[in-house]
């Protein structure tokens, strides 16, 4: 792990899973600057403009699928089509228990697939281990 | 005059050695010694012969002029000795003359004797009778050798030959009569050939005459061999008795009645043909059983209405027996009110005329009245005079109450069409003509009779999107042979629609070809409507069950998310902030972390049920119930270790079904065996028992058991009978139900409180449902 944070972005509508994920990320000990997006058509801007303009090029995407306006799903095929974020890690958050959402996402390119677990400890502990192994070996995108 | 050539030329040279020498001789040693002694006692001997020999015998001279004659010819002759002597033949007996005189020069030129001679002619003695003569003559030689004159020796055989005419003429009159009679006559030799053959006999034996002579009886008649036939011919034959009898059944139904005389040289056998008396008796006695066997009285009467005979069938329809009714008056069976009928039908009778089905009621012995179709016929004698009436009573009584029964059953049936809103047609196929009854015309809207009675008028009232498919379905019930069964609409003629049923059956002429369709046509139309309403409401409600598991499925689903936060932040709040607030506080927090807890397993659990009721029904393969158990064994390891429960397992088989399923199924119920313990370590024990193509599982537990009252509720959603002391959410029966009823079985329990539980359930054995 760097001295220098790693850039996450959350692309959550429920906000108190953010916080979830930012207490998981904080408690592995993942130095961090989160970029959160709410919906589906906010993610899809944001992520367009990374890596132009010295916007930075994000190292971890945690991605919700049941999220407003552009699906989750929709917003994952798209940013794997971006050059920019072609290798990036992209984790599929989701509280989906659904097996199609699963493949489906995994056939899209994310990098991995987590159901939110729902014992609290559990999912602090699942959301901060994925980051931290996801981070610590930076071209574990596309494997 | 007749004389035979032949007879005279065979006498010449077979006779000649023998006879002529000894007699040539005495007559030389008269000639020599005629002056001694010994010629003189010769010539009286000579004398003597002449005189008293009971034949004729001449001595003619060269000349042929009597020269000796004896007495005897002398009488044939018709003269004295003495008158003949000196004089010819020709004087004497001219009516034999010539032909003697002719054999007389022949010998006397020849020197030869001419033995057996016949002559006929006329003699003086006789004259208007021709005689016979058989004579021999002999020539006598002088002592130079030349022959001196003929002696000739001459018998009588008119007599015997007029006896040998006769018996040829009876023989020829014989034969004619033999030829001429109807009966056959044959005789056979000892060896059974035949010598005569009459033609009748030649007819009865199916051959020509003269290729049955030679042939022996059992040539022509070779059936007849080892029979009667035989038997009594050979007995005639060896008792030497005269034998009659009768054979029958020969080929071609020939039957003859015989007679045998046997005789020294063999038989005589006379047949007569009775095959033609034997089919008589045949067709009377065939008539008689015809009679005898009729269901129908025969009866016949004098004119006088007296019984003459009385059949089995007049004895089983009217009660009396024959002896009871033969002689008595026919009047007996008639009823009071019907007496003045008897003279009429006797009048008619009379007057030679037929009396034909004439129905009338007569009285049974047991005073019954029957309905009677009556024939009556006159009887004639051989001189074509009437003497009575034969009478043919038939029974119709049933016959009445079956055309009653008729009646009945088909106003029953108008009934049933009415009361089904059915009407019945008929289409006889080879004339194209439908017929409709007045019910199916109801139907169609039409006033009775109105129907036009074409295919055409049929097709008509079809609706125009049906018509295709109602005549095709005709069409195939014709070819198939088959049952005729549409559903259509037709169009009534007020514009509305009605839906009609219509059923046929088809009936085949003799040659197997369709002939017509019976059937009848209902009017569904309220049941059509009602179907499309039941369709309807039926998918309504598989649309309302299925948006029920849809809502279960998204409403457990979209719960999860705000409960997990719910949960997640209690926890929180419980973990960083204890002790923090007041006691009471702390408590409250406890509260919503137990409650959302609580809420967590119950939203699972209903999860995990929608989404079995949900789940598209996999292929079942063959599934070990044991491998099941042993999957739920592993899932539950801890509760078992904890508990210290023994799980034992029988051996189990195989059913077809789904094997995440079935694990679940068995998880739940030992789970449930186990939680519901009592404080003795649980012990269970699961065994199957195949029941014909079913098997029985068992999972039986010595728990706290079951109050019968709950026996069914448990396995209803949500259903729980325990309070916290016994955790969980009541949805695992549920579960289990749901999972049996999948397989095609069902679950039950069989429990008593305090003595544990046995939950059973069923499932289909055999192959896999693939």
């Amino acid at each position: 792990v760097s001295a220098k944070p790693a850039r996450i972005v959350v692309v959550e509508d429920n906000e108190p899973d953010l916080i979830l994920i930012r207490e998981a990320l904080r408690m592995t000990g993942v130095q961090c600057r989160i970029t959160h997006f709410k919906d589906g058509a906010a993610a899809l801007a944001g992520l367009e403009r990374t890596g132009r303009n010295s916007e930075p090029i994000p190292d971890l995407i945690f991605l919700d699928l049941n999220i407003p306006k552009v699906a989750g799903l929709e917003v994952l095929a798209s940013a794997r089509s971006m050059p920019a974020l072609e290798k990036v890690p992209i984790v599929i958050l989701t509280s989906s228990q659904s097996q199609d959402d699963r493949s489906q996402s995994l056939g899209l390119g994310a990098t991995s697939y987590v159901s939110k677990p729902f014992e609290l400890n559990a999912f602090l502990i699942v959301v901060g281990e994925t980051a931290r192994n996801l981070l610590s070996k930076p071209d574990q995108a596309h494997g | 005059m007749a004389h035979s050539g032949g007879s005279r030329a065979r006498s010449a040279e077979s006779d000649q050695q023998t006879d002529s020498v000894p007699v040539a001789h005495g007559i030389d040693a008269i000639d020599r010694k005629s002056l001694e002694q010994e010629d003189f006692e010769r010539c009286t001997e000579l004398e003597g012969i002449y005189k008293t020999a009971p034949a004729g015998l001449c001595f003619v001279d060269a000349s042929l002029r009597y020269v000796r004659i004896s007495e005897h010819l002398a009488q044939m002759n018709g003269a004295p000795v003495e008158a003949h002597i000196g004089r010819t033949l020709r004087e004497m007996v001219p009516g034999m003359a010539e032909a003697v005189e002719l054999v007389c020069r022949d010998v006397m030129a020849s020197g030869l004797p001419v033995m057996g001679y016949e002559i006929h002619g006329t003699t003086p003695a006789a004259p208007d009778s021709g005689r016979d003569w058989l004579a021999s003559f002999y020539p006598l030689k002088a002592a130079d050798g030349s022959v001196a004159g003929v002696t000739a020796v001459i018998q009588d055989i008119t007599e015997r030959k007029q006896v040998q005419i006769q018996i040829a003429e009876s023989n020829a009159r014989l034969t004619s009569v033999l030829e001429s009679i109807t009966d056959g006559f044959v005789t056979l030799d000892r060896d059974w050939r035949y010598t005569y053959v009459n033609a009748e006999a030649a007819r009865q034996g199916r051959s020509k005459r003269e290729e049955m002579l030679g042939k022996t009886l059992w040539d022509i008649f070779p059936q007849a061999q080892g029979t009667i036939f035989e038997r009594e011919l050979q007995r005639s034959i060896a008792e030497q008795v005269p034998v009659a009898f009768e054979v029958e059944n020969l080929p071609q139904n020939q039957a003859f009645r015989l007679r045998a005389y046997p005789g020294a040289d063999g038989l005589s056998i006379y047949g007569v043909d009775i095959s033609g008396e034997k089919e008589a008796a045949v067709a009377r006695a065939r008539l008689a059983a015809i009679v005898e066997s009729s269901d129908d009285a025969i009866i016949s009467k004098d004119l006088n209405g007296i019984v003459t005979s009385w059949n089995k069938g007049a004895e089983q329809i009217f009660g009396y027996e024959a002896h009871e009714m033969i002689g008595q008056p026919i009047s007996k069976l008639t009823p009071p009110e019907r007496i003045d009928e008897m003279p009429t039908i006797l009048n008619r009778i009379k007057r030679g005329d037929r009396v034909d089905h004439y129905e009338t009621v007569r009285r049974a012995k047991s005073g019954r009245l029957l309905n009677i179709s009556l024939t009556v016929s006159p009887i004639h004698d051989n001189t074509g005079r009437i003497i009575g009436a034969s009478k043919v009573a038939r029974n119709i009584t049933e016959q009445k109450a079956a055309s009653e029964a008729i009646k009945q059953s088909e106003i029953r049936l108008n009934l049933a069409l009415e009361a089904g809103d059915m009407g019945a047609w008929e289409w006889d196929i080879g004339q194209a003509r439908v017929e409709w009854s007045p019910q199916l015309e109801a139907i169609h809207g039409l006033e009775p009779g109105t129907f036009g009675g074409t295919f055409e008028d049929f097709q008509r009232d079809i609706h125009p999107e049906d018509r295709d498919r109602v005549i095709g379905a005709i069409h195939e019930a014709v070819e198939k042979r088959a049952d005729y069964r549409v559903e259509y609409r037709i169009v009534l003629p007020d514009g509305k629609v009605a839906w009609i049923e219509a059923r046929g059956r088809l009936t085949l002429n003799g040659k197997g070809a369709p002939e017509r369709m019976v059937g009848v046509c209902m009017d569904i139309t309220d049941r059509k409507r009602a179907e499309t309403e039941f369709l309807k409401q039926v998918n309504r409600v598989a649309r309302s069950n299925a948006d029920l598991r849809e809502f279960a499925y998204v409403a457990s689903h979209d719960l999860q998310e705000p409960l997990r936060n719910i949960s997640a932040f209690t926890q929180m709040l419980a973990q960083r902030y204890r002790g923090k607030f007041d006691a009471d506080a702390d408590q409250y927090i406890k509260y919503v972390t137990d409650a959302a807890a609580r809420m967590t397993q119950l939203i699972r659990d209903l999860l995990g049920y929608t989404r079995l009721i949900n789940t598209e029904e996999v292929p079942f393969t063959d599934v070990s119930l044991g491998e099941a158990v042993g999957v739920a064994l592993r899932d539950l390891h801890v509760s078992v270790q904890g508990n210290h429960a023994v799980v034992d397992v029988a051996p189990l088989p195989s059913v077809p079904g789904d094997e995440v399923q079935l694990a679940q199924l068995f998880q739940n119920l030992i789970g449930n065996a186990i939680k519901y313990r009592r404080s003795e370590p649980p012990h269970i024990l699961i065994s199957a028992e195949t029941k014909g193509s079913e098997v029985i599982v068992s999972v039986r537990d010595n728990g706290i058991g079951i109050d019968g009252a709950y026996h069914q509720k448990i396995f209803g959603v949500f259903k729980r009978l325990h309070g916290a002391e016994h955790p969980g959410t009541g949805i695992g029966l549920a579960i289990c139900k749901n999972i049996v009823e999948k397989h095609g079985g069902v679950i039950w329990v069989e429990s008593t409180p305090g003595q544990g539980s046995t939950f059973k359930f069923s499932m289909k054995t055999g192959a896999t449902l693939a």
